[in-house]
């Protein structure tokens, strides 16, 4: 399930880029700050275990 | 608050063109036919828009003459439009070299903003197609949740696309461990087959020590005996040499012995004494004759000696001669005298009896000394049989000595053969295996590089990038995971979010149609709005008795186009203060005309837009002009 910071963050991205190539653009940024806080929780926990 | 437009080579235009708008009213463009109000509508269009990235607004800019190419003025090679209004600057330029650009705008305004023949309700209703989706599709925010949940679906499909790259990695990896197991066997098998060879060497080399050892065993033997021989052929010459020695001595000694033996004249020895025997004792005789001689006138003198002794007499007569007188120390010479005769006649006699007896004892001597010649010669002969029988006992014994020595130097030479041709066979084999031996060597160093390289590809196949990041297939799995997780839930809330957009969007533009109908007094319809379901657009005559588009009348269909235009611009496109409108299409129901402008004039006034009209000029109205009113 998607936090309501996350939605928030999606709706900004909709709804303050009349381009779609700007949605693309911003999606491009969220997913990679995802992609990167799923890592850096996996690298924790990778450290954690290990 | 005035908007300024420049128009360089758009159009029918060459040159700039320089126009200007008043702000919350209604500005008529006037101008003759092909004088310029479509490059003024399509300028103001292209800048408003901004650049089209969608297909579907891209082929909608086509449609209405938007397009690049379209709008260049053909005899020119660029072409551009800025716009400045309410602080705000926008261009849209074209270059010589065919590069294009842009300030950002909103591409909806050329489905929103653009009440023309070109626009695409009118040209949709006057085809008879009721398909209105594109409104959601195109101008709500639903169809930028659709980008963005297409987006996310592109982003959904990259992650599986990512697992199944490294599953697919996993199985090749899979391979290629089976690759480097067959690899790792194949050098183990090559490590045994080294040892093996290696043993063997080692093997052979211990063998051929072993024999080499005997062989020079045996050879120091035979040296030994070769040593023991040439001793005992060297002791042998000597001793034969000895024995020659000894025999020619021996033979010499006979020669002597028989010369001495041939030197003792038997006969004549038994002959002479025969003759010197009797000469001898004739003179024996003879000499014992004058002994008694002398004896008996010793016995005078010493008678007579011994008469004057008793009578005390130094003298008287001489008894021999009894003429003379005589004196007792003439006697006593006298006795000396004859005793000295006697003695000396003895000792002639002694000597001539002893020559007698060597005369006598020659013959014995002689056959003494043939006797012991002969023994001698007999023992010489002895000794010499003896020494020969030695001689050839040795000469035999050196015989056999040489030849043994001729048959251990044969064996010697044939094991220094044996041992020659055993290191050279040994040597040949060393290097048949020290070949074989480097060629295994050369294998496994091949194989063992290959195994390197294999683990090598195999560690770094069996690592996932990641924004620059290395992880292990279970690590990136696991996030790619997490990843479509996020990125579904994305998808359903945006999905979610689309939906209601949608639904919404209908709404409002319905709700805008109906209000726009109510201020426009449109009556001959109940309702014009777009099915929330099928997104088609469905009329309704009094009495909610729907109507197909395509059987209303064509006056009909500008009308409607007109309430649809206006409800488009204020639901969707509400933000940028300009509303383009041809003319012809508020004017075809010469009914509806005047109330159409007055309500564009109350909207312009009451929302501080820029209405652009176009108008046909009139008789008298000369170049293309603006007015407002």
């Amino acid at each position: 399930m998607l936090t309501e910071e996350e939605k928030r963050k999606l709706e900004y991205i909709v709804t303050e880029s009349p381009e779609s190539s700007r949605v693309q653009r911003e999606l491009e940024k969220l997913v990679e700050h995802i992609l990167d806080d799923i890592m850096d929780k996996e690298g924790k926990a990778g450290e954690g275990s290990a | 608050m005035k908007a300024a437009l420049e128009l360089r080579n758009i159009g029918g235009f060459k040159g700039i063109k320089r126009f200007e708008f008043e702000e919350g009213m209604v500005n008529e463009v006037v101008a003759g036919n092909a004088m310029g109000k479509t490059s003024i509508t399509r300028g103001l269009g292209a800048v408003l828009s901004g650049r089209l990235t969608h297909d579907e607004i891209i082929r909608e800019g086509m449609n209405q003459g938007v397009s690049r190419e379209s709008l260049k003025n053909i005899y020119e090679k660029d072409a551009a439009v800025l716009l400045s209004y309410n602080g705000k600057e926008r261009e849209w330029y074209m270059k010589s070299d065919g590069s294009f650009g842009a300030t950002e705008g909103d591409q909806r305004f050329l489905l929103t903003g653009m009440l023309t023949q070109e626009a695409r309700s009118i040209r949709q209703l006057i085809e008879g197609d009721s398909d209105f989706s594109w409104v959601t599709r195109l101008l709500s925010y639903a169809q930028r949740y659709a980008v963005a949940k297409a987006f996310i679906d592109s982003k959904l499909t990259n992650a599986e696309q990512e697992v199944e790259r490294i599953v697919r990695r996993q199985e090749t990896l899979v391979e290629q461990d089976k690759r480097l197991q067959a690899k790792k066997e194949e050098k183990a098998k090559l490590d045994q087959e080294r040892d093996q060879l290696g043993e063997k060497l080692d093997q052979q080399k211990r063998e051929h020590i072993e024999k080499i050892k005997t062989l020079e065993h045996d050879i120091d033997l035979r040296r030994e005996r070769i040593a023991q021989y040439h001793g005992s052929i060297s002791k042998s010459e000597q001793n034969i040499k000895y024995l020659e020695g000894r025999l020619g001595s021996s033979e010499r000694n006979l020669r002597e012995v028989k010369r001495q033996l041939e030197s003792i004249d038997l006969d004549t020895i038994r002959k002479q004494a025969r003759q010197n025997v009797p000469v001898i004792d004739d003179k024996i005789g003879h000499l014992r004759s004058e002994v008694a001689t002398l004896n008996s006138k010793r016995a005078t003198f010493a008678d007579a000696k011994n008469v004057l002794a008793q009578r005390g007499e130094e003298e008287g007569l001489c008894p021999v001669c009894e003429v003379s007188t005589i004196t007792s120390s003439l006697l006593n010479e006298k006795i000396l005298e004859l005793n000295s005769s006697i003695q000396d006649k003895q000792g002639k006699i002694q000597a001539l009896a002893s020559e007698r007896t060597r005369e006598l004892q020659k013959e014995a001597t002689a056959i003494r000394q043939i006797d012991a010649l002969n023994k001698v010669i007999i023992n010489v002969q002895s000794e010499k049989r003896e020494l020969e029988l030695r001689k050839s006992t040795e000469t035999k014994t050196l015989g056999e000595t040489k030849k043994a020595l001729a048959e251990i130097e044969r064996e010697r030479a044939d094991l220094n053969t044996e041992k020659m041709n055993l290191q050279r066979e040994t040597e040949q084999w060393e290097a048949e295996i020290h070949n074989a031996l480097q060629s295994i060597e050369r294998s496994i160093e091949a194989v063992a590089n290959e195994i390197g390289h294999q683990t090598e590809k195999i560690r770094e196949s069996s690592l996932v990038d990641i924004r620059e990041r290395r992880l292990s297939f279970e690590e990136a799995q696991n996030i790619w995971h997490q990843l479509q997780d996020e990125l579904r839930d994305m998808r359903e809330y945006l999905d979610q979010r689309q939906h209601d957009h949608e639904v919404r969007a209908v709404a409002d533009f319905n709700n805008a149609v109906k209000k726009v109908m109510t201020d426009l007094g449109f009556s001959e319809f109940d309702q014009i709005a777009i099915d929330k379901d099928d997104k088609q657009l469905k009329v309704f005559r009094p009495g909610f008795v729907r109507q197909p588009v395509e059987s209303l009348s064509t006056s009909e269909k500008y009308s409607l186009a007109v309430v649809l235009q206006i409800a488009l611009k204020e639901t969707y496109v509400p933000d940028i203060p300009f509303f383009v409108v041809d003319e012809v299409m508020v004017s075809y129901d010469g009914t509806k005309t005047r109330k159409i402008l007055e309500y564009l004039e109350r909207i312009a006034r009451e929302r501080g837009l820029y209405v652009i009209v176009t108008r046909l000029a009139e008789k008298g109205e000369g170049e293309i002009a603006v007015k407002a009113r």
